[in-house]
Parts: structure tokens; sequence; C-alpha cells
């Protein structure tokens, strides 16, 4: 679905520059759903954001379904981007739109035909659970309905692949399981890859299939889940794994 | 007292008519071209998606130059300029254009800080979404930012008001130029006072409708 080829960012500061990330390599499944998890600082919002290349990396290549974003010109790669759904932390609606004006606004920028497009705006927000806020601004919204609007927002266009920047970091417990049962339902319903970044053990125990661990730029551990569960780490280390896991010792739980 | 405006009746709606050609016509390049500027001096500040110091530098020694001008002697100083636009620089028309570059410089400095109000978030979703240029900037920019833009444009109109007062020197008119030389060196006090009532109703229903306006956009 989606491959990073030894991918690296750094960042201008005043004195030298900072590696964000360094030489990341990962592939992502089609029908995943990828957990990154790290601490904070790591790079994790750094390596979504050169999935969508909203970051140029400075060097390797991004290809979706084979073909390499990185090579693209900006016009092409705006529509591959309309491909591409994002949601974020702070959910970044326009505050100054409708409910669903703001689920119409990808689907002008894609060109979708203008007949159809209140219909599919319908579709988007009772996917979501929302119709009924349809005429509503989002400051009167709770964050998990926020959360949702921009979920709606984010599959107008049909996308394959979702990405998540800590989507339940700004929002309660049990509104956090409510929107990781809604990215779950994308996910089997509607087929869609999800990657989701994210520092919290629950989000990745609860829906991933796939999990990267970042540290310091790079990615240092990867696991996917069995039927059996996710495999502990053989050494007792303290690492995200056996966090994860809840043990180490190399058996599954 | 009545009887002094009665006979001046006439030049005061001659004169209220030149404030507003000069300051609508002023309003206009405010928006037509301030808006751009403004856009423009966003998006090349440092940090800014179109990051870009030459240009950014440029642009803002020309408006800060326009803005510390003493606005006598940049009336003054552009009449070579005026000429060559309106093809003379006595008149009202020809005092809409020094007006309109202060205009211009004036409303771009606050388009810029409105849309620098708009969280860095909204951008990054529209980026995210596959947005061009055009659409970043009216499907999100200019709709987040809209109440600040409409404060602006309020702002800046009154300071055009007032700029618009002293346009007499080149024969431009308007209600501050009716104040002085009917109200001030003709000694009638009463037509000075009812120009300057005049001016003060025309500022505060300005600023009502302004505030009124930013205020029922704003859903944020
Ligand atoms: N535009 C930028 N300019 C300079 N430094 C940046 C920029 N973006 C990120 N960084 C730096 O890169 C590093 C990684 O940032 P990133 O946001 O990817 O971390 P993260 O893992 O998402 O952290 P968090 O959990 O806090 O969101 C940080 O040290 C950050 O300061
Ligand atoms: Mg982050």
């Amino acid at each position: 679905m989606l491959t990073l080829h030894g991918v690296s960012k750094s960042f201008a500061l005043r004195e030298g520059s900072y590696r964000a990330v360094q030489g990341v390599s990962l592939s992502v499944e089609a029908g995943s759903i990828h957990g990154i998890i790290g601490a904070s600082g790591a790079g994790k919002s750094t390596l979504l954001r050169l999935m969508n290349l909203l970051e140029r990396p400075d060097e390797g290549q991004v290809l979706l379904e084979g073909r390499t974003l990185t090579e693209l010109p900006e016009q092409e790669l705006r529509k591959e981007r309309q491909k591409m759904g994002m949601i974020f932390q702070q959910f970044n609606l326009v505050s100054n739109a409708t409910v669903s004006r703001n689920v119409a606004i990808p689907l002008e920028l894609a060109g979708y035909p203008r007949k159809q497009r209140k219909e599919r705006v319908q579709e988007c927000l009772s996917f979501v659970g929302l119709e009924e806020k349809a005429g509503q601004y989002p400051a009167r919204l709770s964050g998990g309905q926020r959360q949702r609007v921009a979920i709606a927002r984010a599959l107008a266009n049909g996308p394959k692949l979702l990405l998540c920047d800590e989507p339940t970091s700004a929002l309660d417990p049990v509104t956090t399981a409510d929107i990781l049962g809604v990215l779950q339902h994308i996910n089997s319903e509607l087929g869609v890859t999800v990657i989701i970044v994210t520092h919290e053990m629950d989000v990745v125990r609860s829906i991933c299939s796939h999990v990267s661990v970042m540290e310091e730029g790079r990615i240092v551990d990867s696991f996917a889940r069995r039927e059996t569960g996710f495999l502990p780490p053989a050494g007792h280390t303290g690492s995200y794994r056996e966090q994860i896991t809840g043990r180490a010792g190399g058996a599954y739980v | 007292m009545f009887e002094s405006l009665q006979q001046y009746e006439a030049q005061m709606w001659e004169s209220i008519g030149e404030t507003f050609v000069m300051v609508g016509i002023s309003i206009g390049a405010a928006v037509l071209l301030g808006l751009p500027l403004g856009t423009l001096l966003y998006f090349t500040r440092k940090g800014q998606l179109y990051e870009n110091r030459g240009l950014s530098a440029l642009l803002n020694a020309v408006v800060n130059v326009v803005r510390s001008f003493p606005f006598l002697l940049l009336v003054v100083a552009l009449i070579p300029f005026t000429r060559f636009v309106v093809g003379t620089a006595i008149g009202t028309m020809a005092a809409t254009v020094p007006l309109s570059i202060v205009a211009i410089a004036y409303y771009s400095r606050l388009v810029e800080q409105s849309l620098l109000e708009v969280p860095r978030g909204t951008i990054e979703a529209a980026r995210a979404m596959g947005a061009s240029k055009i659409a970043l900037i009216f499907k999100f920019l200019y709709v987040e930012a809209r109440s600040g833009l409409v404060l602006g444009l309020t702002a800046s109109t009154i300071s055009f008001i007032s700029f618009s007062t002293v346009m007499g020197v080149v024969g431009g008119g308007g209600v501050g130029d009716f104040a002085i030389r009917y109200g001030y060196q003709r000694f009638e006090t009463e037509v000075m006072v009812y120009a300057i009532i005049v001016m003060i109703v025309l500022v505060q229903l300005i600023q009502f409708t302004g505030s009124t306006v930013a205020r029922l956009l704003d859903k944020r």
C-alpha cells in the first residue's frame, strides 16, 4: 500500500540542523491498521507528514501503491493527496464553516460532480453518525463529535488510506474508545488502510494489526498481531513492545 | 444658526459626496490590491508556506515607507504619478490616488495580521486535502480570517476618512475641506461644528456596521 525507502528529514535550527527522521524504511500492508508509537519528539508526526509529502524528505522515496510520490510534480501530488485522508489531534476543521460545508470542501477540491455532492456529504455524515448536526458550526460540537466530522471530511473522496496523527489524544477515555471504534469500522467496512500515530499504548492494543516503534527518528521495532496477539519481546528491557504485550520472554500473551 | 447652514447646504452635500467618492475608491483599492498584497506579505513571511526572504523584505519596505510618510508630503510627492494616472493633479479624482495608495498599504498590513491568526492546523488540513494555492486562500484562509478582515477594513475606512479631510490641498474637497473653508476660514463656527458632527456620525455608523458584520461572520 504505502512504502517508505530510507526516508530522512532534517530541520534547520539556529545552530546546525536537527534530524527528526533518520533513514526510515517501512511497508504498510493494504487493509492493515498500522500503529506508530513512540515518545514525544521521536519524530512520529514528521514521519506521518512525510507520507503525504506535507514535508518533503531530504532523501529516500515514498511510494503509494507503486507510484513514487517523491517524484511527482506538485499538481499531481495534490491529486494523490486527495486519495489519502488525514485527521489530527486538534481536528483542524474550518470553524467558520458548517459541518456539512466542512465535508463538502474536499469534494469541491477533487471536482466531485456538483449534483451528487449533497448526497455524498449526507452519506459521510451518516457513516460517522452525525447527520443531524449537518447545519451546526464546529464550535457547538463536543471534541468527539468534531473528530467525527474530521473523519467524515477525510472519507469524503473515498480514500484508500487514512493518516491519523494522535486522533484521540485530546479526548476522554470513553470518547477515545468511540473514535477508535469508528476507525476500526472504516477499516473493516470500507477497506481503508489506517496509519495511526500515537503515544498511547491502549490505542495500539485495541485496534492495531501492525506496530512500529519510533525512537529518536528511527524505527527500532516492528511487529504484527497474530491470532494469539502481539509477540512479546525476548528480553526484559522495558521496551514499548513489552509494555504493549504486558510481558517479556518471547511467548504469546 | 440654521441660516448659515441653509446658506451652505448645497456645498455641504457636495462635500459629503466628494468624501464618499474619495473613501469609496480607497476602499475599492484596499480590497482589490491591499488584500492580495497582505496575503503575499503573509505567505512570504519567515516560516510561512511560501517563505521568500527577498520578496518579503521588499514588500515590507514598500509598505512601511508608505505608512510612515507624512501624508501631506506623500500627496505632494505623488503629484507626478497622480498626473500620469488621472491626467491631472487637482480635484477629487486626483485626490483618490494618494489616498488609495495609503489605503492599500494600510489594509495590507491588517490583512497580514488577520491571516496570521488562522491556526496552522487549518492550513495543514487544507494541504493534506490536496488544496491548490487558490483553494487554500479562498476556501480556508479567507473563510477563517473573515471577521478580522472585515474589522481591518472598518478600521482602515475610518483612517481613510481622516486622511481625506486634508485633501483640500489638492482641491479634493470633502467634508473636512468644507469645514475648513466655510466654517473655519469664514468664521462660521456652526458650519464647522455641523461638519464635524457629520464626520462623527459617519465614523460611528461605519464602526457599528463593521463590528456587527464581523460578529455575525464569526462562528469560531
Ligand atoms: N517544522 C519544524 N521545524 C523544526 N523542528 C521541527 C519541526 N517539526 C518538528 N520538529 C522537531 O522534530 C522533532 C520531532 O517532531 P515530531 O513532531 O515529529 O515528534 P512527535 O513524535 O510527533 O512528538 P509528539 O508526540 O510530541 O507529537 C522534534 O524535536 C521537533 O521539535
Ligand atoms: Mg506529534
